[in-house]
């Protein structure tokens, strides 16, 4: 299997399997794009991933890289969260700017599946909370004032808990 | 958050249900997304108790853009008015699905009408509407594609009504339409009835469409009449804690191209429940036509019920369900229901020489489960959302109860239902709730049902100083004989957060700590009060009834809405009328 050269933001070159690399659209499209050869050693960059996260995606690649496509999504059904598997579920046990990272990153080498899992994530982290909770979840500052609040509170209220 | 763009901001909300994005919309006000498109497609209010005094309509059309509401889900919103449904359903344009199982629609002309315009349709029926209405619905109901309805009786004459049902002419040409049609027969409470004998064959063979056909039952002995010939591709049966009983869940084709099934040791407990299914409707014919199909890579179960009957609990039993539970097919278990005789640690030798004199061993304390042998069970299977133990008479030793702390591995767990044992003391829970508040990333325990075997005051005292680290609980079961209210809505009112929904109590004597209050027969509505006192502004409804009294004879019968959490019935394996 032929390798790629990837180099993150902090210059860091990593050794990829082409194959693995290529589950990122936007690495798979330079390539064709591009036409690079496989005996040139060629080093893709990427401005928008540090070497930290990089690592990681990559972590992420290999492990599913022989995942079978995603089934399509009933558009009448809820989007379920509950089924990341228990591997995606220790991968993800990172903290919250990590996580973010990670979606960004999935996001700009166009991972769908990295992208899916850790959205569901974070949605998991808004699932079932009040919202004072998901302020201090997300560290959002409240930047109501008491009668704007109130004001809110009314409008909702039917879906506070009495 | 905010250095996320809007795109994925909008993937993330779109995972989220209406209830939390209204929670979330008031947490962060920069977005205003409630009306747009692609986040509400959806509206579920179902089983949303709390929704008690609001105008349903009003709520739905002020906040969301109707038009682009598809699936309404009011199901078990019993206490709003039809006409407030019917006007809601008649504002939402474009809806496609409605799922209003056990509410105040049903099939009367005037539901008819607003039905028009479905293709989905899940609704719960009485026999005498749906006598009236049948022709009209099927020539109104041109659209649908599916449709589910729930029988509240079970008697001849709804059947007689199918039969009609399905000859006439009109409704065959819709059902030749209708890619699925469900009917679930419903018998929860007519055990009196289940004499009379259905002849489920010819309802079978007279819609000869139906794609798949649902009883679902809590008798203890349903459909010893019941024959399964001519049944297509799914067949479901339940019945309670009587039987022994195994649901296939989902199928799923897999890359891996190796048949999973074909270990030895597997194939002798097919054996063995084949055995025990012999003369059950469904179970072992259908697990050996899974089994014999080779095409069929790999095979999950989501669902599995090993409530035995008291009288077949034997070693071979366990093993067997042991030998299932830790084998690859059950990595991916939703739902597990047993007998404690699971528990069983056979190897350990008793420790009853240990303790010399009189004093007692602690039982249940034993915080080190490594070694036990339900341990690496436990491990297989820690998807587990849902765990229903029963006692089973027999088993009831130390060696069963030091098993019950395992329980903390199921972080996933959100619904809990234990028979308690009269000699566990109920330590675990400490660490149990205390274990999920440090995983705040888990979906964490809501429903909890317990049922005390015996009177077991240290339980008690030990659940009642713990619950308030059940942080999102939701519906709390209790069945014991005195249950002490101070105490334990001290515990239900030191909850963080007010999410508690429903309480349930069952038992003889409600006491204070140092009075008992006296019951005077047929005055439950007191009962009420001191209940309604005691809670504190606590949100939730609180259910009472006395051991020896029905909950639906009583002075104020208990909303059919609430039957889940007032019987001590298994779950698991149930057909759950949402899922169609």
């Amino acid at each position: 299997m032929p390798n790629i050269k990837l180099q993150s933001s902090d210059g860091e070159t990593f050794e990829v399997d082409v194959e693995i690399a290529k589950c990122s659209v936007t690495i798979k499209t330079m390539l064709e794009d591009l036409g690079m050869d496989d005996e040139e050693e060629e080093v893709v960059p990427l401005p928008n991933v540090n070497s930290a996260i990089l690592r990681k995606v990559i972590q992420w690649a290999t492990y599913h890289k022989d995942d079978p496509p995603p089934p399509e999504d009933d558009e009448n059904k809820e989007k379920r969260t509950d089924d990341i598997s228990s591997w995606d579920a220790d991968f993800l046990k990172v903290d919250q700017g990590t996580l973010f990272e990670l979606i960004l990153a999935a996001n700009y080498l166009d991972i769908k599946g990295l992208l899916d899992v850790t959205c569901k994530t974070v949605a998991n982290m808004i699932k079932g909370k009040a919202p004072e909770e998901i302020r201090k979840t997300f560290n959002i500052k409240n930047d109501f004032t008491a009668s704007e609040e109130e004001q809110v509170r009314k409008e909702n209220e039917w879906c506070e808990e009495k | 958050m905010d250095r996320l763009p809007q795109e994925i901001l909008w993937e993330i909300l779109s995972y989220l249900n209406i209830y939390d994005l209204l929670q979330f919309s008031e947490a962060y006000r920069n977005y205003n997304f409630l009306k747009e498109k692609h986040l509400i497609r959806i509206v579920d209010l179902s089983r949303r108790f709390e929704l008690q005094k609001v105008n349903l309509y009003t709520l739905v059309t002020k906040d969301l853009t109707s038009s682009y509401i598809k699936v309404l889900n009011v199901s078990c919103l019993y206490w709003i008015s039809a006409d407030q449904l019917r006007r809601l359903i008649k504002q939402l344009e474009n809806l496609e699905i409605l799922y209003a199982i056990d509410t105040k629609l049903g099939m009367k002309d005037k539901d008819i009408d607003e039905y028009v315009k479905l293709k989905k349709l899940a609704v719960t029926v009485e026999d005498n509407q749906f006598y009236h209405s049948t022709v009209i619905a099927s020539q109104q109901l041109k659209n649908l594609k599916s449709l589910c309805l729930k029988f509240t009786q079970k008697k001849g004459r709804v059947f007689r009504h199918l039969f009609i049902f399905s000859r006439n002419e009109a409704v065959r040409r819709v059902v030749g339409n209708t890619v699925l049609i469900h009917i679930i027969i419903n018998n929860v409470y007519d055990e009196y009835e289940s004499n009379y004998r259905i002849d489920y064959s010819r309802l079978v063979i007279a819609l000869k469409r139906l794609n798949k056909f649902v009883i679902k039952s809590k008798v203890a002995l349903p459909y010893y009449d019941f024959k399964c010939d001519g049944l297509l591709s799914t067949f479901a049966c339940k019945r309670c804690d009587s039987a022994t009983e195994l649901i296939f869940g989902k199928v799923k084709n897999q890359r891996d191209p190796f048949l999973i099934l074909g270990e030895s040791d597997l194939e002798r407990c097919w054996e063995l429940f084949e055995n025990l299914h012999k003369d059950l409707p469904c179970g072992a014919k259908e697990s050996k036509q899974i089994y014999m199909k080779k095409a069929i890579k790999e095979i999950y179960f989501e669902d599995l019920n090993f409530c035995h009957a008291v009288i077949l609990c034997n070693t071979k039993y366990i093993s067997a369900a042991l030998q299932i539970l830790s084998a690859k097919n059950s990595t991916k278990l939703k739902r597990l229901s047993f007998r404690s005789c699971l528990f069983q640690d056979t190897h350990k030798q008793t420790r009853d020489e240990k303790t010399s004199g009189f004093k007692k061993p602690r039982r249940g304390v034993q915080i080190n489960t490594d070694t036990h042998p339900f341990r690496s069970v436990a491990d297989n299977i820690k998807c587990l959302t849902e765990l229903e133990i029963f006692i089973c008479p027999g088993c009831s030793g130390e060696a069963v109860l030091s098993a019950y702390p395992l329980i903390q591995i199921f972080e996933n767990l959100q619904k809990l239902t234990l028979d308690v044992p009269i000699l566990m003391d109920g330590l675990f829970f400490k660490e149990y709730f205390r274990n999920f508040s440090v995983f705040t990333k888990c979906q964490c325990l809501e429903s909890l049902n317990l049922n005390c075997v015996g009177q077991n005051g240290k339980f008690l005292l030990n659940l009642c100083q713990n619950l308030k680290y059940a942080r999102n609980l939701r519906d709390f079961r209790l069945e014991h004989k005195d249950i002490v209210i101070d105490k334990l809505f001290d515990g239900l009112n030191g909850m963080e957060h007010k999410r508690l929904l429903r309480v349930f109590l069952k038992c003889d004597n409600l006491q204070y700590t140092c009075e008992t209050i006296k019951i005077q027969p047929r005055k439950n509505s007191n009962i009420q009060k001191i209940l309604n006192n005691s809670k504190k502004g606590n949100p939730a409804k609180v259910f009472y009834v006395k051991n020896d009294v029905s909950a639906f004879m009583g002075v104020f019968p208990i909303p059919a809405a609430h039957h889940d959490i007032i019987f001590n019935y298994t779950n698991v394996s149930v057909i759950r009328i949402d899922e169609f």
